[in-house]
Parts: structure tokens; sequence; C-alpha cells
């Protein structure tokens, strides 16, 4: 059983940065290579596209891996975590571009936080408040980046 | 000889300009912070300090850079020694040993030994940059086009071969690094490449989004809800607890000086980092000790020796990134990337024509020695207070300067979705068994291996045989076959192997 989940996870691996592969070898067919001599602005990615390619297939076909590697690989994702920060980060933008940088702090932190299966939205809420008056005391007010506290330029 | 001592005398004339030793106090104290918190990592925090250095002096943002890096091996040896946790990678061996000796309660002598054996392994490290740099320098001047693509090629194959988990994979990811740093607008003749017709891209990948998105965001991920929490009564050191006693220091100062030798050389071969030689000098010292049978049960040499390798390591790494333009790992390509946005060319030119910050560096690192020496001893208590703040309040922060970290780059929300782009395929790659830190080598040198590569294909005149006639390079190119063979000889070697224990089960 474990034997074959990690022969599976290598043909993914190796299919995955084939397809990398392909992505290089198109976008340097269509720049054209050129020659040895005059090289085209395609020559590069199509070198490194053959190159990813043949990689990609090595990596399924061998299909084993160093137990380093089995190690630090992490498990199933926790799905709740990764939206959350996701989330996080996608909030940051939306509510920097169109609310200011106090709001974007604020809901940065306090949808990443929720994140975490055992932090509740009273804690939340409280370190999402610290992080954003210290947020915007440091980058609002020392370092003047160009996001106006409240409110869009 | 005399000229490097008169050299050193200036690095230190400008190391201990006020603004510059409070920039690299600074560095190691942020260092030293996040290298205590379990799950940030150097990476990060060099990515994330790295917009805020745009408008520094260049000597003072190589200096707080760098400060960061070995800033954070001191701090990373106390997460390690205290609470198993190898938060970076060389301190995997310290854990073997260190965290034994914490359970006996001995953890605080394991600390202390562990300073001295960083600051005697920084210290020689520093003394070879100082005295071989300039040599490596003249030799380098008579490289071409040829030689320089050929030691970057050698250089990236070794970086990505030699780090952790399996070669190949290690290629395939610098490999990819390589092409994107080949995104944006082609120097050479104007065209896009990679863009599809997205302006923001036309600039390329922004460097801070990269390393952000493999080292923050998808860190973040992998950690969140996994990371156990910290069992806050096991650990408690006082400053008192630190003395060592004669018997111990009696084991450890051999020990030092051989996991020094065994570093100081390391750093020399591209592409092995402080990993590598913190675990041969490992391997080393119990293969040669009296009771092998003590290591792993708390030796307090299983602590000494990687120590003092992983720094003697870490300081000389900086030789090559230095003198020659080539990293040896990510850490250092990022270094590289700081100074080339300052606008300045990094490669042989650098020590004469920058005297201030090759120098400056130098003697920085002393300094930054002592100083974290000093802010590690007496603030033992302290760090250990740091150690028990829990990841569920630090990674949103950390999202948030990731972001604001990314923003301030450009000013460019489009760089901050970059980085949540690349943070899920950094974690996609990592559960596949990837380890990206070879894409941001890849990613730095691609561009200068590309402009070189065309430079040599220019004079030769599309000759490939060009590489092989010239010696320095075609000695290089042999070295990089050799590595190729010897990684694929150990594979098949560890294959045979992993069959005769399957067998019998079979």
């Amino acid at each position: 059983m474990l034997v074959r989940t990690k022969s599976r996870r290598e043909f993914f691996a190796g299919g995955l940065i084939a397809l990398f592969g392909l992505v290089a070898l198109l976008e340097g067919r269509r720049l054209g290579t050129g020659t040895l001599s005059e090289m085209g602005p395609g020559f590069v990615p199509m070198a490194l596209g053959v190159v990813l390619c043949a990689l990609g297939l090595m990596i399924a076909l061998a299909g084993q891996t160093a137990e380093s590697d089995i190690a630090d690989s992490p498990d199933t994702p926790d799905w709740r975590g990764a939206v959350c920060i996701l989330l996080g980060a996608v909030g940051f933008i939306l509510l920097g571009q169109h609310a200011g940088l106090a709001p974007a702090i604020f809901g940065c932190v306090f949808v990443a936080a929720i994140g975490d299966r055992t932090t509740t939205p009273i804690t939340a809420l409280a370190l999402a408040a610290g992080v954003t008056v210290f947020g915007c005391v440091l980058f609002g007010l020392i370092l003047k980046i160009p996001i106006p506290l409240f409110g869009f330029r | 000889m005399l000229t490097a001592l008169s050299d050193l005398w200036h690095g230190f004339g400008v190391a201990l300009e006020p603004h510059n030793l409070l920039y690299c106090f600074l560095g190691v104290l942020i260092g030293q912070v996040v290298g205590v918190l379990p799950g940030m990592g150097a990476m990060a925090a060099i990515s994330l300090l790295l917009p805020l250095t745009f408008a520094m002096k260049p000597v003072a943002a190589i200096l707080m850079l760098a400060g960061i890096f070995y800033g954070s091996q001191y701090g990373g040896a106390i997460c390690s020694i205290l609470l198993n946790l190898p938060c970076h990678p060389p301190h995997a061996v310290t854990c073997l040993d260190g965290y034994p000796l914490t359970r006996q309660g001995k953890g605080g002598t394991a600390l202390a030994i562990t300073m001295i054996a960083s600051f005697v392994g920084a210290s020689f490290g520093i003394t070879e940059m100082v005295f071989f740099a300039p040599v490596l320098t003249r030799v380098a001047f008579a490289f071409g086009p040829a030689e320089i693509s050929s030691i970057m090629l050698l250089g990236l194959l070794a970086g990505s071969t030699l780090a952790r988990g399996s070669a190949i994979k290690g290629v395939a990811m610098t490999t990819l690094g390589l092409m994107l740093g080949t995104v944006g607008t082609d120097i050479n003749t104007g065209s896009a490449r990679f863009t599809y017709g997205v302006l923001d891209l036309y600039g390329g990948i922004e460097i801070v989004a990269l390393a952000l998105g493999l080292f923050g965001l998808a860190e973040f991920i992998k950690n969140v809800n996994r990371l156990a929490p910290v069992h806050a009564e096991t650990v408690n050191v006082r400053l008192r607890d630190m003395r060592p006693s004669r018997e111990d220091l009696g084991r450890s100062i051999p020990a030092m000086i051989r996991g020094t030798l065994i570093g100081a050389m390391c750093s020399l071969i591209p592409g092995t980092g402080p990993t590598i030689a913190s675990f041969v000098s490992y391997a080393t010292e119990k293969k040669i000790s009296r009771t092998p049978e003590r290591f792993g049960k708390g030796a307090i040499e299983g602590v000494a020796c990687p120590e003092a390798s992983t720094h003697a390591s870490v300081q000389g790494d900086f030789i090559p990134t230095m003198c020659l333009g080539i990293p040896g790992d990510a850490v250092m390509a990022l270094l590289l990337g700081a100074l080339m946005i300052q606008g300045i060319a990094p490669g042989p030119h650098l020590i004469k024509e920058q005297p201030d910050i090759f120098w400056g560096l130098i003697a920085s690192f002393w300094i930054g020695n002592i100083l974290l020496v000093i802010l590690n001893v007496p603030m033992i208590g302290l760090w250990v207070k740091l150690l028990k703040l829990p990841y569920r309040f630090l990674y949103p922060a950390a999202l948030f300067f990731v972001c604001i970290g990314v923003y301030s780059a450009q000013n460019s929300y489009f760089d901050v979705g970059e980085t949540i782009v690349i943070g899920v395929a950094g974690y996609i790659l990592l559960r596949l068994g990837f380890h990206p830190a070879p894409i941001l080598l890849g990613f730095v040198l691609g561009p200068r291996v590309e402009e070189n590569f065309r430079r040599a294909m220019l004079i030769s005149n599309g000759d490939l045989w060009y590489f092989l006639e010239r010696p320095i390079s075609a000695a290089v190119i042999g070295l990089c076959v050799l590595l190729i063979v010897a990684q694929t000889v150990f594979w098949l070697i560890g294959r045979h192997k992993r069959r005769a224990l399957l067998a019998p089960a079979a």
C-alpha cells in the first residue's frame, strides 16, 4: 500500500515537471530558436523544455524516492488552514485596494488566524487588532508605504 | 597577505560606522529571533526585509541581510537543542545529541558549547575568506564567458544534487528556476517570454514574490494545524546552567577544531553548504571517537563538532558568492539578488571596485558574531520564553508581513497575487516530494547563465566544442560529468540495497 502511493506520487511529480517542460517547449517554438551562433529568444526556453521533459520522464519512471523526501513532504493538506491562509492573502489585496491599510491588515490576520483549529474567534479578533495597530504605526506612519490607512486612492 | 590585513582594517572602519553597526545589529537580532521561532526561516526573513533595503545604502543593506542569515544559525541551535525541532536543515544533526543532553538536564551546557563552537567555526571561516578570496579573484579575472558558463553549470548542478533529497528532483527544481528566470522581456532581443499578454509580467517575476511564496506562504500552508505545540515545562534554562565543566570542554575543543576544518573545506566546494558540512563532520566525529556508542545519547562532542562546521561553512559560503558571483545555495542567491538590485554587479571586480562592501562585510561578520554571543549568553532566558510563542499566533502575523513585504517591493498588488500563485504551486511541489530551495538558485543565476552562454557562442561562432578547448572550462565540465556519474552510481547502489532489503519480505 505504502509503496503504491509512493510510486503514484512519483508519477504525478514527474508528470508535473514534464508539463512545465511542455509549456517551455511551446513557448520556445513560438519565439524561434535560431541557431547556436545566432540564438533566437526561444533557444534557452526550448533547451530548458527538453531538459525538463527528460527529467520529468526519469522521475516518473524511476518511481522511487530518497527517505528524506518522504519524511519532509507534508501529509494531506489541512484544508481549513490552507483556505484561510489563501483567503487572508486575497483579502489583503482586495481590502488594500478598496478600503485602506488598516482594514487590509485586520482582515488578512483575522481570516488567517481562524484557520487554526484551536484559535477562538475572540483570540483571532484580539490578535488581528494587535497586529493592525502595530502594522499601521510601522508601515503607515514610520515607513510611509503608499496605501492610505482608510479609504482608497 | 599584508594587503589583505590592511584591507581588513579598512573594512573594520566601514563596519564600525555607527549606522552600519546599527544595521548589522538589527540583522543579527532579527536573525536570532526568526531562528528561535519554530516554523520560521532565514529565507523568509531575508526576503521580507529585502524591499526595505532598496532605499538603503548598499553596504548597510548587505550587512543587515547577511546578519539575518548567520544570526538565524545561532537562534536555530536553541530551538533544536531544547525542543528537538530542527528549524533549519543544518541543525538536524545537532538535535541528535543536543536533545538527549537537554533531557539529562544539561541543555544549558549544550547551548554554551554550541555558542563557543559557533564562534570558533565562524572565526575560522572568516579568516579563510580574508586570505582566500583575493587569490580566487585574481584567478577569476582570467575567466571568459566560456569559463563562467561552465562554473555556473557546476554550481547549479552541485547546488541541486548535493542538497537534501533526491538528486534528480533537485536538478528538476533548478531547471524550473532557470525557466522562471527567463520570464519577462529578453534583454538580448526584446521579445517577451512566458508573459502571455500580462503586462505586469514584462519586468519578470519579482524575486521577493518568488522567495516569499516558496518559503513563506507554502510553509504556512504546510505547517498550519500540523506543528505540534511546544511543551513549555520541559525547557527552562538559566544563565548559571550554562557554564560547561572542565570535562565537557576537554571533550569539545578537539571536536570543534575538527568540525571547523571540515566545514571550511566543504565551503570551498560549490554547492556543499552548511547542511552537508554538519552531516559529514558528525559522521567523522562518530567514526574516530573511542566511544561511538555515546553518540545519539547525549555526547557533547556531537553538538560541538557539527555546530563548528556549520558556522565555518556558513561564512565560507560567501567566498564563491562574492568572488565569482556564483551562489552556493538559495540564501546566497537571495543575497546576490539583493546586491544586483542595488546595481552592483557581483563577480571578481567586486573586491576592487566595491572594497567597502567586501571588506566591510567581512569585518561585520566578526562584529556580528561577537554581538550574537553577547545576545545569546546573558539573554538566554528571554530566547527560551520566545520559544514558547505558539505557531497559531505566529503565522497570521507573518502572513501579513509577507503580503506587505511583497507589496512594498514595487508597490504592486499584482506581485501579492503572484505570491499566492507561487505559494500554492510551492505547496504542491512540497507535497510531491520536491525541495523548492534550488528554484531560487536557478532563478537568480538563469539570466546570467543565458547571457554568458550566448556570448561564448558568439565568440566561438556556434561551436559547442569551445567549452572543451579552453582548459579551465574543460576541467570544470569534467567535474560536472564526474558529479553526474557519481550520483548515478550512488543511486544504483542505493537501489540495489533497497531491492535486497525488500526481497525477503516479498
